[in-house]
This record gives C-alpha cells, structure tokens and sequence, in this order.
C-alpha cells in the first residue's frame, strides 16, 4: 500500500484525482501582460502565498504582486555598521594598545590612516551580509522545490509565464482556485503533489 | 502600464513669460544694483574684491562645467531617462560665454590678477622657485591656455543645445546619432579640459602647491553640483505646472546619482587629503596648513559634516530619493555647501591668518548670480524645456526602477 502511495503521480492536469501531499496550483500565461493583470487580480482577492515566474524582469510587476519593499537593505546596513564598528575596534584596538607602531611620527590614534581599512571592511560585511540576508530570506540553497517536476513549468526560463498559488494559503480551496486561475486566462491548469 | 493605451508623446512646452517676467525683472535690477556695488567694492577694495568676484565665477563655473559633463555623458552611454530633463543642462553649459564675461576683467586687470594668481605678481622676479616652474607658468601660455579652455566649453556646449534643438525641428536621429559618435573624444576632452582649467584657476591660487588627484576631485564636485543645480531647475519648473511627465522615478534616478557623487566628491576630497597627509611633504601639506589656521578649522569639520555625512545619510534612504519635496531641500542644501566649500577653498589666499567674511562675498554672488539667471532665463525661454522629438523620449517616459 505504501508503494502504491508513492508511485501516483506529483503533477496532475486539474480535473484528474489529487496528487499527495497537495502543494500548489499552477497556470501557464502567454505574455507578460496577461501576467501582469492577472497577478493584480489574485492580490486584489487578498492572497498572500502566491508566484509568478517570469524568463525575464517584468517592469511592475512587484506592485501588480502588492509586494512590499524588501527587507534586505536592512541587512546591508546592519552589515555597513557592523563591518564599522568592527574594523574600528581591530585597528583601535591593535594599534593603540596592543602593538603601537611609530610610524613616521605619525600619532598612534591616526584616523585617517584608518579610514581606508574602516570604509573597506564597512562595504565587504555589507555586501557578504546582504547576500546571506538575501539568500535567507528566500529560504535558499535548497536541493528539491516541487514545481520542478512539472516538466512544463521548465520553460519558466525559456519562453513562458507561470502563476502558482500555493496549497497552505488560507485562501486556498483547490476547486475554487483552479476556476480562478482559468477565469483570468491561465491555461495548462496543473496541481503540483509534493513528495513529503 | 503603456501595454494596451498608446503611448502619449508631451506637446513641446515652451516658458510663458508670466511664469519668468517678474523674475526675470527681479534679478535684471539685482545684477545692475550688485555691478554698482561691485564696482565700489573694487575701487575701495581690490584684493578682496578680486577673491570675491572669484568666488562668485567659480560656484557658477563648476555648476556649467558639471552640466556639460552630464550632457556628454548622456551621449556616451545612449542614455534615455533623463530626456526630459537634459535641456536644462544644455542650458546651463550654454551659460559659458557669459563665464567667460564674467572671468574678463579678473583676466584683464593685474590688479585682479596679481593678487588671485601670486605668481603672476612675480613674473619678472628673481624667484627662484617661480624660475623652475617657468615653462608653465608664464604669461603667453596662460592667456593661451584660458582661450584653450574657454573655446572649448563654449563650442561644445552651444553646439550640443544647437543640434538638440534642430532635433526639435525635424524630428530626426540622425542628430542623436551624429553626436554621440562625437561624445567620446569630446568627453575624453573635457576631462583633460576641466582637469588643467582647475589647475589653473583653483590649484593655481597657490601656485606652489600641487596635488596629482586634483583634477578629480574638482570633476566631483563639478558633476555633483551640476546634478544638483539640475534637480532644483527642475523642480521649479514643475512647480510652475511644466515638465508635468517628470515623475518620481526620474527623481529617483537623479537622485542616485547625486547620493554616488556626493560620495564620490567625499572619497577625492579624502583620498587627497590622506595621501598629503601620509607624505607629510612641505610642499603639499602647506594646503592643510593655510586652510587650517586660526578658525578656519570648524569649517573644515562643518565641510565634512555638511557636504558629506547629512547628505549621505540623508539620501541613503530610498524614500527620500522618490519625493520631491525632500530631494529638492537636499539639493539646495547641497548647492548651498558647495558655496561653503568654494569660499572655505578660496578665502584662506586671501585671509591668511583666520576666517574673516566680507560684505563683498554675497553682494559679488549676488550679482554674478543674478546676471547668471537672467541668461538663464533667455536661454531657456529660447526653445522646449524638453527635447521633444528624441527617439528615446517614450523610454523616457515609462522609465522604472
């Protein structure tokens, strides 16, 4: 019995017997426009675990989504102060007391000497930070996402619009949101099974 | 979204003269009543006068100068969003033959001369340090140099307007074509241009004192003022109902650039100061030394503090890049500390122990300003406030980021 749970298939055409563990449904949009215009409408309707994947950057689309600005510049900027204070401890901290050099007579505390070292260090933990706060937030690197064993969904990054409003939105009803998503344009309606 | 609607193109908008008439009238009698004062301020007064008048045509010079960089630059890389505000650049950078008036009797005069550029006073000396430097620093090669300069910028920048205008006209890219293939070599001139024109006129007021980075920290802070001076034309404009395609994504974009070159202007002035400060040599430090003496200092920290730190983390913030209000008040402060930073670089010649303001200072921008904005005026009057008929107007238009 267990085999047999297994083998149904991840990726159904709507209308066919949910696949297991159901994770979202999913459309296919011919341009970027009927894209656009549906995402405008899905965000109206007040859902809130929902994509679009695009080939390339739609200009807008992130407003038609109702996307909020992204977090990530605060990481970049708890990265900048933190890479400041930082790299104005090691040299403070280094130069003054642990190791005072005479340099050319220069005084121990010379801050333009460290200004250099404080604006690089600043920049390197912004960007590493920013990267890590990026990547985080965006739950990645991940091995497996269910979508991809939808063998159309592959033209995401070819030719090809897709919207996916996925299973744990509490607006999600698998009939409703089906009749949705084919009201507004969507075709090659699919439900997507994950496997745990 | 432009997907379904076509694509409006504005009408060509050109200034009602019930917009500017009054203001035009204001600063006409202004620039007459300050060219009095000068005068007696001169006859009275001539070395601080000179430093004054000096003053007064470098803030002005720098804006014209940064303005036809940003022209050049909108060629070189096909821009396009900043269609609709790129006149007023052109207009601006058209200001460079009334410069050039305005620079006239400090060239003609020595006893204007004589005291802004010392070593002009020595010719004929024997100077021994002077002597070493005489293959440069002479006479017939400076006024040759300065007509170098002058022909330079007023030909590249009026023939720039010209050729945006005609596009105007007829409507054809070849025009757009035909001067980016030129804004290469024309934007490598400019930089070897600005770079010896601010040796000349800037560095050269003391003319023993050398910095190799000068030429780039004089391009900062030329383009940042430039930018600067740009926003608040444009904002004024469309305070006046024009530009009304101007939205908050052009702000934006001038926006980022102004907060890049607040910080590039921030990293030149630094980096000079770091390196002169490493080498400790006499020579180069005498800079710091006359620009740090008696109270000149607290400008110094007010320099740093106010055309750098406010600015930065004022702009950081993309909030304030996307409105209007508060990118206009940044940039008129901004406009404001470059006059703090002009005076703070020019006075020191001609105060040498401590930080004395003269009434000749404002009443000589005044004028100069004034003169400067009735050109303005006439220039911007004279033609669209936009280039209407650019190919790329419509990228323009629905530019996002």
């Amino acid at each position: 019995m267990a085999d047999a749970v297994a083998l149904r298939p991840l990726v159904v055409p709507v209308g066919s017997p949910l696949p297991p563990n159901l994770y979202a449904v999913a459309c296919e949009f011919a341009g970027p426009a009927e894209v656009y215009h549906a995402a405008e409408k899905i965000r109206d309707l007040g859902f809130k675990w929902w994509d679009c994947y695009t080939p390339y950057y739609v200009h807008g689309l992130d407003r038609a989504m109702g996307q909020r600005k992204s977090f990530v510049p605060w990481f970049t900027l708890a990265g900048g102060l933190g890479g400041l204070v930082g790299a104005f401890l090691l040299v403070v901290i280094t130069s003054v007391w642990v190791y005072p050099m005479d340099t050319q007579g220069k005084p121990y505390f010379a801050l333009p000497a460290f200004v250099p070292i404080l604006d690089l260090v600043m920049i390197l933990l912004s960007a590493i930070v920013s990267i890590l706060g990026m990547t985080t937030l965006s739950l990645l690197p991940r091995l497996h996402h269910p979508l991809w064993e939808w063998d159309a969904f592959m033209r995401a990054t070819n030719d090809k619009f897709f919207v996916v409003i996925e299973a744990n939105d509490p607006k999600f009803n698998e009939k409703a949101t089906a009749e949705l998503l084919k009201q507004l344009g969507g075709t090659n309606l699919t439900f997507i099974g994950d496997v745990a | 979204m432009s997907d379904h609607g076509i694509l409006r193109l504005p009408a060509p908008e050109h200034l009602k003269p019930a917009t500017f008439g009054f203001v035009r009238g204001v600063l006409a009698v202004l620039a007459v009543v300050g060219l009095v004062l000068c005068l007696l301020g001169g006859i009275f007064d001539t070395r601080q006068f000179a430093f004054s008048w000096f003053f007064a045509f470098y803030y002005f010079f720098t804006i014209s100068c940064g303005s036809l960089f940003w022209v050049l630059l909108h060629y070189v890389c096909n821009g396009s969003w900043d269609i609709l505000i790129r006149r007023i650049w052109e207009n601006l950078a058209a200001l460079f033959p009334a410069l050039l008036l305005v620079l006239a009797p400090i060239l003609i005069f020595p006893q204007l001369h004589d005291p802004l550029w010392a070593w002009m006073g020595l010719v004929g000396t024997d100077n021994h340090e002077l002597a070493l430097r005489a293959a440069y620093l002479n006479y017939p090669f400076f006024y040759l140099r300065v007509a170098l300069y002058f022909a330079f910028f007023i030909f590249v920048a009026l023939w720039y307007r010209h050729r945006s205008i005609m596009q105007d006209a007829d409507g054809s890219p070849t025009w757009t074509f035909k001067l980016h293939y030129h804004s290469y070599f024309l934007m490598t001139m400019w930089a070897l241009i600005e770079t010896f024109a601010s040796f000349d006129w800037f560095m050269g007021l003391d003319w023993r004192w050398s910095s190799s980075l000068f030429g780039a920290y004089h391009f900062a802070l030329s383009a940042q003022a430039g930018m600067a001076a740009c926003i608040v034309i444009a904002a004024w404009l469309q305070s006046k109902g024009y530009l009304a395609r101007l939205n908050h994504e052009h702000y934006h974009l001038a926006g980022k650039l102004l907060f890049a070159f607040t910080i590039l202007w921030a990293y030149f002035a630094f980096g000079q100061y770091l390196l002169i400060w490493y080498a400790n040599i006499p020579e180069e430090t005498i800079f710091y030394n006359d620009h740090n003496r008696g109270n000149w200092p607290y400008l110094t920290y007010f320099l740093i503090v106010g055309k750098f730190m406010f600015p930065v983390i004022f702009l950081l913030a993309q909030d304030t890049k996307r409105h209007l209000g508060r990118l206009t008040g940044i940039a008129l402060w901004i406009l404001f500390m470059h006059a703090v930073e002009m005076w703070w670089f020019i006075m020191p010649y001609a105060h040498v122990k401590s930080l004395v303001p003269s009434w000749l200072d404002p009443v000589c921008f005044l004028t100069v300003g004034s003169f400067m904005g009735f050109i303005y005026l006439r220039l911007m009057s004279a033609a669209s406030l936009f280039p209407t008929r650019d190919p790329r107007l419509p990228e323009c238009l629905t530019v996002s980021n």
